[in-house]
């Protein structure tokens, strides 16, 4: 068993196995940018034991018959240890460093702090001082370091199909492009780009529209703000970034709005949300969550009164909002008069009611929030409710975004395919982004780029777009580059390199310095950017250094302003915009959004979050189309049959089918992200594409679209295959009222134990929870005097988002083993979150999540069956797993209640002769792949047990650092990842035995219950019972069953 | 000669023999088996077993190369045919020491016609059985932690894990049932010695030398008979409990552990009586087929079939009770995880196994109430091998089954088994009938002392008779009087 | 008739006694000879740099922690960078010739290929701040480094051996500031010094994570 290797290694000598090329190789082909040098000390070398045994070395031929060059009297393979030739400032091997960076997300860019082992980063975290993470990641920023390491990136300059070229031939070509340009202004240029508010990419933007006044900029985004900023135009005159203070509204009304998924800002959105809903007493106040939306989201998972309503709906549903608000006297003014009498989409009348009597009770306390594929003037109309609902100011407020990137991208991107086809077009500059893959189906992009005489792609892999253009030129990741970005409040921030580039690539800016200024390292260019902004050049220095360190430039996050919605412009605008025809069986409507974890599919061949189950159909590896149980039914669906989609005016599409409780019935759930072709080992092939529906006019939601069924099936394959409890008492959850009459509502009604430490339990209960055994243990139970270690897991703010499930897996080296063994039930995850459907309807039910780890049983089942001793008990009542020891008769995860136990049944990582499971092929995993791994996690070999260990290695260092610096531990000084991830902070970790400490004070928790306490396991791992605050007027509060 | 046909016997005592057999014709029958060449039929039959065995070995390679990912084992199903094969196997290695041990402290004259193949079934079955638990780790290569052996990282096997006393308990039941087949072999192996006297050429020399080694130098004399008595007796009595013991132990495995299903405290006697339910079964099958192709009806009779069928019908009802009896408690108890475990048992994803197993366990065996179908062949072989069945698709509900509808739904599954388990199985069924083919090619089947220890002649009372006998024979049979006599 | 000779009844006595050998062979030849102590202790490979620790640290009476710096703040000893020996090396014995590889690695910035003499194995987080830190002494575990010309292994490092301390440290404690000391010995401890109180791991994830 063998610990990541944390270098690169030299073969040492001949007959020695080479661990991998080194980084130091691949950099000297090219120099170091010196800046780059400053923060990426990297140079090949190692004081960590690096093993020379195979994985399978085991076998004892290992030992005994692997080579033994040895001098010395004793016979023994020979180790190499590589130090410093010049000692890196700031590294202390075997010490990780950590830096502040962005990533981008969406048309934002999201604070991260990452940590750096000997100058390979591992692990990603939320950095604490930027407002758009507020030290929370979310699944694909844990993941991006697996993005950072995929080995599938283009690695060399391409020249027209796929001829191996280098920079130089490129950068020469590329002046003559140039100059022959500059002879008309760049009449004949196009440069195409994602939407970016990076000061630097605007000001080279500007700079080179300078030196080419002709040339045209357009922008491409597959999911795009249009929508939302054209909406602020209306309202506003000038397009804004709406932001709501979910923390403080008690009402929140989500017209289709994944606020706490796939919009942006989606994670500070969580840690406001989970601030509202955070209740620790019956008497805290509490917000309550109104959903409408087609597709159930996990915002709507979270609702406490959820509509399912087709996405085309939604216009209706808020004009009639409107009309209930304004005839309850809140005043909207001219709007009254364009709503006219809207009717309420047919169902909805009680739920528009109940809705506006919450909203009037809490005026100045609610929001309503719009998602980003409804048309602008929803998010006109919207504003025009929260202004008149007095929330502006409040709970809504406003940032205004340049508006240099226009409003509708699809438009923007057909009018580049018309100057194509006008021949207006010789030069093409495709900076990031895959057009060619995620353009709607309609523009037919790959045809047009063939075109052009000459057209550069820069991008990290060489996929569907390089395949159509001239030249492609491999792009730097994000951990790679300097770089700047904005937050959504505008807070200036510095994106530094990790590393230095792996393959050599270079990063958008460089090329788009190019066009304008000379030549010019990224790193100076960003700091030119950047001295525009810090006052003098003596103040610069110090600021760009603190900007580096706390990664923003702080007092940057100037504009932030409380407008109030102009209302005639906004009537105006409800007058132009028809209502769509409400959807039927014979109007079936498709509603596209981004997917849950692969988003619009640029890292889609991550195979962390290629195997990370959907949050809501725990569909893994695939994506599928969504029907309602009632719409599969009468159009005769069942899973995993396959379907084609087709409408007037798009291309045809084959998806596999899923029926889905809580979609909207005649409205069809479709994700963007999958059946990338070209994407790498991982991806290609992965799930259905779906672009091809889009049409330049209808992106997101598109009606009148019809289905036929291919008699075919395909394999979708889930982590969860059960959805009912059974009426267990597993995910326990009430309603606020149930709560306020019976605080113990997770409590076994004839408990007397607990009923005697914590009051009074009504006995007409219905639900019990889980009774701890009358009688316990016949031995005594273990004291625990020094630590000791629990964790509270809240239901009531957890919103199953799955950031920390990634967490886990980047921070505990944990395998992925493709589709095929998930199937068999073999993943390996140590975190899983389970997903309950809560209630009899099938169409629309609740649902629970739970996240179940090892819950550290202190009478574990699995301890006492472990014929070898593997698994014990430690003194501050970890179940300890030494994974060297363990000969994996997998008897512990037989006699583990929780299921939580994994083991490895294949060789998932390096096959060395045996197949592996993920590619099914031979080859071992690739060595990129290898620097991803935590030194300090040993990496599990196959035929053994492994689980989860509350980060033990985190819990051994702060131990040893409160050692050697001779204090005390800090209350709350441990955090393991899932903690340090979760954007709801629903996770606590800490010492039970420590008064201080967080966790010892939530496990006292009124709603704090022992998940199958009736076994008497005692886990250390306790869950809040989940509060839910579903609407009185509706009637729908839910008994406890 | 009519003389010696004039039996002596107490009211109601049957003969265990066709009438009137000599000792001379008992050891001759038996032993011929081994002395001739043999038919081909057995080499057809040995050809097709000894090529499932090397499947056998194939497929074990192959696994230890890749992992036990190749089988169909899965979360939640960490156990699946691996462990089903070998609690199947274990309770078919039963019988031997039953038949051999407890009946013959019961003085049960009617075992010796059986026991020696009983026995021998036994051994193969119990290594067939400890191949599964051997192969089914994840490290095999690790498996000596489980062996209480001092080593440098100064740490001993858990003692509480119901695995290692397995360990124990089955190493312990295959050496006794070794020693015990071994030590009843010893009269007869010098028989064969003798008898290979008179042989010329090499064959005589070699099964001289063979059989002469196998044979201790066991000359009959009256000394060597009285201690070996002494010891069989011995055996006997340390091999009674371990009948009890060895699949109580196994059944501890899953009853003392927390899942629904498993967690039952009538495991053990309900495991012992499965056990020796479908051991009889497995002896019953080969008995028939042996008998009929060797021609050993006069030594195997209708009377020792007919009793097993009666030892069938009982342990057959017995574990019907215990199917019974485990939907009582699971409804009587009140643990909603144990009767929802119980009723998916019936309604279940695995409802067609427990069919199987109830069809095959409970139903089929009531035949048995009536002597018509107790004492005809065919019916007895069909219920043999579908009692052998249904007892593996126990196995399989009880370990499957379960742990696919255990405490936490999220995580409930179902198992699906892949081609190499088949392989598995059957391969160790190939390894089983090749060693048992060569028992009978090579070693008496039949307990030939022992037999004409309960021969008419052998009884003191029947006077002076065999003396005049000359065979090669006479003196195991001389001796085989007295001590049958005693 | 009897076809063995009369020897042979005492065969089964024989076998007896062989099985008995055989028995303890079979367990106590893997216990004695495969065992760290026979393995391990006494590895004493040529470096491609001849460098003398009797030299450095013994006659010089160099501190070690000059050149494994950071040795206490860190899990790991680090070996010096070349970086390091170049110190002094730079301006004493320039021209030595055993000193090329130190000077070629200091030119062309590729590491010098030391050979690793004390290891753990792979599943083994061993941390040598918080030894220092409580104040077990190098030569505890690594013996009289200050005696030898070329660094060899001193100490079986097994599990058990590791055990031992875990379950007794008191004995391997000294003073902090004696940690380098190869020669101190628990009668030099200052008057009253008693070694202070820890709890050294003794479960599974105290070393293996």
């Amino acid at each position: 068993m063998s610990k990541r290797q944390p270098y690169p290694q030299e073969p040492a000598r001949p007959g020695d196995k080479p661990v991998w090329i080194t980084l130091g190789e691949k950099r000297s082909a090219k120099a170091p940018d010196a800046s780059a040098e400053l923060v990426t000390p990297i140079k090949s070398s190692d004081v960590i034991p690096t093993s020379r045994l195979s994985r399978r070395g085991f076998l004892g031929l290992g030992a005994a018959s692997a080579a033994i060059a040895s001098e010395g009297c004793i016979r023994r393979q020979v180790e190499h240890i590589y130090p410093y030739a010049k000692a890196p400032e700031y590294v202390i091997p075997g010490v990780p460093n950590h830096y502040a960076t962005i990533l981008t997300r969406h048309d934002e860019y999201v604070g991260a702090l990452v940590e750096s082992h000997e100058g390979h980063p591992t692990k990603i975290e939320g950095n604490q001082d930027h407002p758009t993470s507020l030290g929370s990641a979310d699944a694909m920023m844990q993941a991006a370091t697996m993005d950072l390491y995929d080995a599938d990136r283009s690695a060399t300059v391409r020249e027209k199909n796929g001829k191996g070229s280098d920079w130089a031939a490129f950068d020469k070509a590329f002046d003559a492009i140039l100059k022959t340009l500059a002879a008309d202004g760049g009449g004949k240029l196009r440069v195409l780009m994602r939407p970016s508010n990076s000061p630097t990419i605007i000001r080279l933007r500007e700079a080179a529209v300078d030196k080419f006044p002709h040339a045209r900029f357009h922008f491409y985004a597959p999911v795009s703000q249009g929508n939302v900023y054209a909406g602020g135009k209306i309202a506003f005159g000038t397009p804004v970034m709406p932001r709501y203070n979910y923390a403080f509204a008690k009402t929140i009304v989500s017209l289709d709005a994944d606020f706490l998924g796939t919009e942006q800002g989606a994670l500070h959105a969580t840690k406001g949300f989970a601030r509202g809903r955070r209740i620790e007493r019956p008497s805290d106040p509490m917000s309550r969550l109104w959903v409408v939306e087609p597709t159930l989201t996990v915002t709507g998972a979270n609702a406490d009164e959820r509509f399912r309503l087709a996405a085309g709906d939604v216009d209706a549903f808020a004009r009639a909002l409107a009309g209930e608000l304004a005839s309850r006297g809140v005043d909207i003014g001219p709007v009254k008069d364009a709503i006219g009498d809207a009717k309420a989409p047919e169902g909805t009348d009680a739920f528009v009611k109940a809705l506006a009597d919450d909203l009037v009770a809490n005026k100045g306390k609610s929001a309503v929030v719009a998602g980003r594929r409804q048309p602008p003037h929803v998010h006109a109309l919207v504003h025009a409710l929260n202004t008149a609902l007095e929330n502006v100011g409040r709970t809504a407020s406003y940032a205004p975004v340049s508006d240099l990137v226009p409003f509708d991208l699809g438009a923007d991107l057909k009018a580049l395919a018309d100057d194509i086809d006008g021949g207006k077009v010789d030069v093409l500059l495709v900076l990031g982004g895959n057009p060619v893959y995620d353009a709607p189906g309609d523009i037919k992009l790959g045809e047009k780029f063939d075109k052009v005489p000459t057209s550069i792609h820069l991008s990290s892999h060489f996929d569907e777009t390089s395949e159509h253009c001239t030249w492609h030129l491999p792009m730097t990741h994000e951990l790679e580059q300097w770089g700047d970005g904005r937050a959504y409040d505008g807070t200036w921030s510095i994106q530094q390199p990790l590393i230095a580039p792996l393959h050599g690539g270079r990063s958008a800016i460089e090329i788009l310095a190019r066009l304008g200024e000379e030549p010019a390292k990224a790193y100076d260019l960003v700091r030119t950017t950047f001295r525009e902004r810090a006052m003098t050049p003596a103040h610069f220095e110090a600021a760009w250094k603190t900007a580096l360190r706390l990664g923003l430039d702080s007092g940057s996050n100037s504009i932030q302003f409380e407008a109030h919605a102009t209302l005639p412009d906004v009537a105006a605008a409800l007058q132009k915009a028809p209502l769509p025809k409400p959807i039927g069986p014979q109007n079936l409507e498709i509603a596209i959004a981004p997917d849950n974890k692969l988003h619009d599919g640029m890292s889609a061949n991550n195979p962390w979050l290629l195997e990370l189950p959907d949050p809501l159909t725990k569909i893994v590896w695939d994506n599928a189309a969504l029907f309602s149980p009632a719409t599969a039914k009468a159009l005769d669906i069942e899973d995993n049959d396959v379907v084609s989609l087709s409408r007037d005016g798009a291309q045809t599409i084959e998806v596999a089918a899923f029926v889905m409780p809580g979609q909207a019935d005649n409205s069809i759930g479709l994700v963007l992200g999958w059946g990338r072709q070209n994407s790498g080992r991982y991806g290609n092939g992965r799930g259905f594409d779906v672009s091809p529906l889009r049409t330049v006019k209808d992106m997101d939601i598109m009606s009148g679209a019809k289905l036929a069924k291919s008699g075919r099936t395909y394999k979708l394959v889930q982590t969860q295959e059960h959805g009912r409890m059974e009426g267990r008492p597993l995910a326990l959850d009430t309603t606020v009222e149930e709560f306020k009459s019976n605080p113990h509502f997770v409590l076994f009604p004839s408990d007397e134990k607990e009923i005697a430490e914590t009051g009074p339990v009504k006995r007409e209960l219905e639900r019990p929870g889980s009774p701890t055994p009358k009688t316990g243990p016949l031995w005594d139970r273990i004291k625990y005097e020094a630590h000791k270690w629990g964790m509270t897991i809240d239901l009531s703010t957890c919103t199953g988002c799955n950031a920390c499930v990634v967490a886990c897996i980047a921070e505990n080296n944990i395998a992925f083993v493709g589709k095929e063994q998930v199937y068999r039930g073999r993943e390996m995850h140590w975190l899983r979150i389970d997903r309950y459907f809560v209630g009899e309807e099938e169409n629309n039910p609740d649902i629970a999540f739970q996240p179940v780890a090892c819950v550290q049983c202190e009478d574990a089942p699995c301890e006492n069956v472990c014929p070898v001793n593997a698994t014990t008990h430690s003194e501050e009542g970890l179940n300890d797993m030494a994974y060297n020891r363990c000969i994996g008769t997998r008897y512990c995860a037989n006699n583990c209640p929780y299921k939580v136990r994994r083991f490895n049944f294949l060789e998932w990582r390096s096959p060395e002769g045996a197949r592996q499971p993920v590619l099914d092929t031979y080859q071992d995993i690739p060595e990129t792949e290898k620097m991803a791994f935590n030194p300090d996690v040993t990496v599990r070999m196959r035929g053994v047990m492994e689980k989860c260990t509350y980060c033990v290695q985190r819990i051994e260092e702060a131990k040893i650092a409160a050692r050697r610096e001779q204090r005390g531990m800090g209350p709350n000084e441990i955090k393991t990842a899932c903690q340090q991830t979760c954007p709801a902070d629903a996770i606590v970790f800490g010492d039970l035995n420590e008064p201080r400490s967080e966790v010892s004070r939530l496990a006292r928790s009124e709603r704090g219950y022992a998940l199958l306490a009736v076994l008497g396991t005692h886990p250390r791992t306790t869950h809040l019972g989940k509060i839910r605050n579903p609407s009185p007027a509706l009637h729908k509060a839910k008994e406890p069953k | 000669m009519s003389s010696r046909n004039r039996p002596i016997k107490e009211i109601g005592e049957v003969y265990l023999t066709k009438e009137g057999m000599s000792f001379h014709e008992v050891s001759d029958t038996v032993c011929t088996v081994t002395e001739k060449r043999a038919p081909r039929n057995w080499w057809i039959a040995f050809f097709i077993t000894s090529t499932f065995a090397a499947i056998l070995f194939i497929t074990i390679a192959y696994v230890f190369w890749q992992g036990i990912g190749v089988w169909g084992n899965d979360s939640p199903s960490f156990w699946a045919w691996d462990i089903t094969n070998f609690v199947w196997w274990i309770g078919i290695g039963h019988a031997g020491t039953l038949i051999s041990a407890v009946l013959f402290i019961f003085r049960q004259k009617w075992r010796t016609g059986i026991n020696r193949a009983a026995e021998a079934m036994t051994i193969f079955a119990v290594i067939c059985a400890l191949l599964f638990p051997a192969i089914h780790v994840g490290r095999v290569w690790f498996i000596y932690y489980m062996f209480p052996i001092p080593n440098q990282m100064a740490i001993w096997p858990n003692f509480k894990s119901p695995l290692v006393w397995d360990f124990f308990a089955v190493s312990t039941y295959f050496t006794v049932s070794l020693l015990f087949w071994y030590a009843g072999l010893l009269p007869d192996f010098a028989l064969l010695r003798d008898r290979a006297m008179g042989m010329i050429g090499r064959a005589g020399k070699i099964r001289r030398l063979v059989y002469g080694s196998l044979a201790l130098g066991w000359r009959g004399s009256h000394r060597h008979w009285q201690n070996y008595e002494r010891m069989y007796l011995i055996l006997a009595a340390l091999a009674t409990p371990l009948v009890l013991s060895v699949h109580s132990v196994v059944s501890m495995d899953f009853a003392t552990s927390v899942i629904p299903g498993w967690h039952t405290t009538i495991f053990p006697p309900y495991f012992v009586a499965g056990a020796i339910f479908s051991g009889f079964a497995m002896v019953q099958t080969l008995m028939l087929i042996t008998r009929a192709v060797y021609g050993m009806k006069s030594l195997i009779t209708m009377r020792h079939l007919e009793l097993m069928n009666k030892i069938m019908l009982l342990t057959g009802s017995l574990v019907g009770y215990a199917y019974f009896m485990e939907f009582f408690i699971a409804a009587y108890s009140g643990d909603e995880y144990e009767r929802y475990d119980f009723l998916s048992r019936l309604f279940g994803p695995f409802w067609w196994a427990y069919v199987w197993m109830f069809g095959c366990n409970v139903v089929v065996p009531q035949l048995f109430w009536f002597k018509r179908f107790r004492t005809s062949v065919p019916v007895m072989l069909a219920v043999s091998c579908l009692v052998n069945i249904g007892m593996w698709f126990e196995r399989f509900v009880i370990i499957v089954q379960s742990q696919n509808r255990d405490f936490l739904p999220s995580s409930w599954g179902y198992y699906r088994p892949t081609g190499v388990d088949v392989c598995l199985f059957l391969g160790t069924l190939g390894l089983f009938f090749t060693l048992f083919l060569l028992f009978i090619r090579w070693v008496p089947m039949i307990a030939i002392a022992e037999v004409k220890g309960v021969l008419p002649q052998a009884d003191p009372h029947d006077v002076g008779e065999h003396s005049t006998e000359g065979s090669p024979g006479h003196e195991a049979a001389a001796d085989a009087a007295l001590a049958g006599g005693e | 008739m009897q076809i063995f000779p009369r020897a042979l009844n005492k065969l089964p006595v024989y076998a007896a006694l062989a099985n008995v050998v055989v028995l303890v062979a079979v367990i106590g030849i893997p216990w004695y000879y495969f065992s760290p102590k026979n393995l391990q202790v006494g590895y004493e490979p040529h470096q491609p740099v001849p460098y003398s620790h009797r030299l450095h640290a013994g006659q010089m009476g160099m501190d070690c922690r000059y050149c494994h710096a950071q040795i206490e703040r860190s899990a790991h000893a680090m070996i010096p960078p070349t970086q390091t020996c170049m110190g002094c090396h730079a301006v004493v014995k320039t021209d030595s010739a055993m000193l090329a590889p130190v000077r070629e690695s200091w030119e062309t910035g590729n590491p010098v290929q030391w050979i690793k003499v004390t290891k753990l194995p792979e599943h083994v987080y061993f941390n040598h701040s918080v030894h220092l830190a409580v104040g077990v002494g190098c030569v505890t575990c690594h013996g009289r480094i200050d005696q030898m010309d070329v660094v060899r292994l001193d100490k079986p490092i097994a599990m058990q051996w590791c055990l031992e301390c875990h379950r007794n440290p008191e004995p391997n404690l000294r003073p902090k500031e004696q940690i380098t000391n190869m020669t101190w010995t628990s009668d030099q401890a200052p008057p009253g010094w008693k070694p202070p109180e820890v709890h050294p791991p003794t479960n599974c994830s105290g070393c293996h994570r």
